[in-house]
């Protein structure tokens, strides 16, 4: 199944809005659309598409599923299309505050630390199961 | 007739050729000579941190025009290449192919080969890492020098590693150590003597680089951009030296030519090359004949020309430690640094008849974040959250084994490619597992946490050697301590094949050296007949 390339490109935005929580410029989504397309024998070889059929259909699930396949399923689709995101995200002049090394003073630091950390076991906690579901639909 | 055909023009062959052009022989260099067309000059000559800020191109460099920058799968070996220099391995399956899947035998054909992209690390050998070879430190004390001055190596002549190092080198001022490698380093030097007691030894690296203007290079900037250009020419590479050979009427450089084999007589020698232009067979004639194309590649053309066997093959075990600097977490850190070996580790068991074990320090920062994302088992949001806090302080330190030639490390021709079955034994793997552990619990004892090993598999290091070595014992398919093939009147070997095993230091100014002194004899010879 070769997505179109609006679909990539709806794809593109709800990737970015989910990890960085801010929307894609044009160069970014036709930058995603390429390299989608360069990758597609990488990113359909694979024949369980499930997780990432289902967060594309529901959004709110995309989280728990990149949660979930962090930890059963590292090679996931779903995770190759989201680092793909991360990785154009990244090199670019328009997110690379959000890219680059921030220092903060320890307590801080600290404080983000453990929001982070339970906030990905939250997400853990819900999407292994979710995961587990979606897999045996 | 021409006097030296030197194969290749890599860390080896430059400086092999560099004494014979010197003494005034006529010396033609031949090699494939693939060089980078996509990505040179792209690249600002700007720190990582201005050019992440203000480059509008830069995902062109970063992720590669065909995103081959961007990685899946498990880590494997060459993962170090970036976009910009991912050329430096480029038609190798076409030119040379390799059956093997056990052993992944990175081929450069490109100008200046290997050495085009390597970390600069330059620690000499001592004469206890070359036991059991038919030449001393002493024999090598002067090419070391010559080298050091050719090429331009800092650090600086720690009388506590001399027992690594050995004597004294001409050095430019050692490098500025980022805030990561300076708080180690504060710490170790504060209990040094129980690191020592315990077989840790630590200090600045040696680098090949110019922290000072020096023929026409540098000084360093610190711009933190060292995997993916070479802006401030601070780094050494082969092609400076190759320009400035080119620079001698007596010196020819000729590119995209593969040599595939030679004819040796008592009268001259002559090697076959194919142009990779017009895919025809050239022959080329002189007095001697220099194989300085990289382990695997003069492999190929010795096995070509003198028959096939199947010869011992080298390379130093190499794994990964990603490690966060934890009582740094929260503290400012310098924002210039360069991206190479910050620190160099030593650690030698009690036992002495266990090898040494060497480990390097370098600064991930550069390599970006989204590298770091893919090992992450967390969801991606609060990774990127957690690395951007994190990044400052993560550290990777990558150790080398040494290497010792058995019977299940062969290399061999098959057809028109290369067959390399490499397997470590069981107490191979054992000790090289026990000395890692007391290493980076030693490590992990300064306050930096190992995340994870990473073992890329064989051949990760790129430092392969071993197939023809130098002996005295006068066998086929080995080198006198000359580096005269054996079974051939005007051949020489001067690169990695020819070293009988490979300590756990890094190899190229080791290379280098006894390249220089190769080729030096050789030309003290000729110039005396």
């Amino acid at each position: 199944m070769r997505a179109s390339r609006s679909s990539l490109a709806t794809e593109c935005r709800q990737f970015s809005r989910y990890l960085i929580g801010r929307s894609p410029s044009p160069a970014i989504v036709a930058r995603y659309t390429r390299a989608c397309e360069t990758f597609s024998g990488e990113l359909l070889s694979r024949s369980d598409q499930s997780a990432y059929r289902f967060a594309r259909r529901h959004p709110w699930s995309l989280g728990f599923l990149d949660a979930g396949c962090g930890v059963m399923d590292g090679a996931n689709p779903l995770r190759k299309r989201l680092l793909i995101a991360s990785a154009i995200l990244e090199a670019t002049t328009d997110h690379a505050d959000l890219f680059l090394p921030r220092t903060r003073s320890l307590v801080p630091a600290l404080i983000v630390v453990a929001w982070q950390g339970l906030a990905a076991a939250g997400k853990i906690a819900v999407g292994v199961p979710l995961l587990l579901l979606v897999r045996g639909q | 007739m021409i006097d030296v055909i030197v194969v290749g023009s890599g860390a080896s062959a430059i400086n092999a050729a560099y004494p014979l052009v010197e003494a005034g022989l006529r010396v033609l260099m031949i090699d494939a000579g693939i060089t980078d067309e996509k990505y040179a000059g792209k690249i600002p000559a700007q720190s990582f941190r201005e050019i992440r800020s203000t480059d509008d191109g830069q995902h062109e460099y970063f992720l590669g025009h065909d995103f081959e920058g961007i990685p899946f799968g498990p880590v494997r070996v060459g993962a170090q290449l970036t976009p910009p220099r991912q050329y430096l391995t480029r038609r190798a399956n076409d030119l040379l192919p390799v059956l093997n899947g056990n052993f992944e035998a990175l081929r450069s054909f490109a100008r200046g080969g290997f050495a085009s992209g390597w970390g600069a690390s330059s620690p000499p050998f001592t004469n206890s890492d070359m036991r059991g070879w038919p030449i001393k430190r002493t024999q090598l004390q002067a090419h070391y020098e010559r080298v050091a001055l050719r090429i331009g190596l800092c650090g600086e002549n720690d009388p506590r590693l001399r027992e690594f190092l050995g004597d004294d080198l001409p050095l430019l001022s050692a490098p500025r150590v980022d805030s990561n490698a300076q708080f180690i380093l504060r710490r170790y030097r504060a209990n040094r003597g129980a690191f020592n007691r315990r077989g840790f030894h630590m200090g600045a690296a040696r680098l090949a680089c110019a922290t000072e203007k020096f023929r026409g290079r540098g000084p360093l900037t610190y711009h933190d951009m060292e995997f993916w250009a070479d802006a401030d020419k601070a780094i050494y590479r082969p092609v400076y030296t190759l320009q400035e050979l080119k620079a001698h009427p007596n010196f020819e450089y000729r590119s995209n030519l593969l040599v595939e084999s030679f004819k040796d007589s008592a009268s001259q020698v002559t090697i076959i090359a194919r142009n990779l232009v017009s895919q025809t067979t050239e022959h080329f004639t002189a007095a001697k004949l220099i194989l300085t194309a990289g382990t695997i590649c003069t492999t190929a053309i010795v096995l070509r020309s003198l028959g096939n066997a199947s010869l011992p093959i080298l390379s130093n075990p190499y794994i990964y430690y990603p490690c966060v600097v934890w009582p740094m977490f929260g503290r400012k850190v310098r924002d210039r640094r360069h991206s190479l070996t910050q620190l160099s580790i030593y650690y030698r068991p009690h036992d002495p008849t266990e090898p040494l074990v060497q480990a390097q320090v370098y600064s991930y920062r550069s390599l970006m974040l989204y590298k770091l994302l893919k090992e992450s088992p967390f969801p991606h949001r609060e990774s990127i959250r957690l690395l951007q806090l994190m990044q400052n302080y993560f550290i990777i330190v990558g150790l080398h084994h040494e290497d010792r030639p058995t019977t299940s490390k062969t290399i061999t021709m098959d057809g028109d490619g290369i067959d390399v079955s490499y397997r470590l034994s069981q107490d191979e793997k054992s000790l090289q597992m026990r000395n890692e552990k007391r290493l980076m619990r030693n490590f992990a004892s300064l306050g930096c946490l190992p995340i994870r090993r990473i073992n890329p598999g064989p051949g990760a290091s790129i430092h392969y050697g071993g197939s023809l070595p130098m002996s005295i014992e006068d066998k086929p398919y080995t080198t006198t301590p000359t580096g005269q093939l054996r079974g051939t009147h005007r051949v020489l070997v001067a690169d990695g094949s020819i070293l009988p095993h490979l300590p756990s230091k890094g190899l190229t100014l080791t290379l280098m050296a006894n390249a220089d002194r190769i080729g030096k004899n050789l030309a003290d010879e000729m110039k005396a007949s």
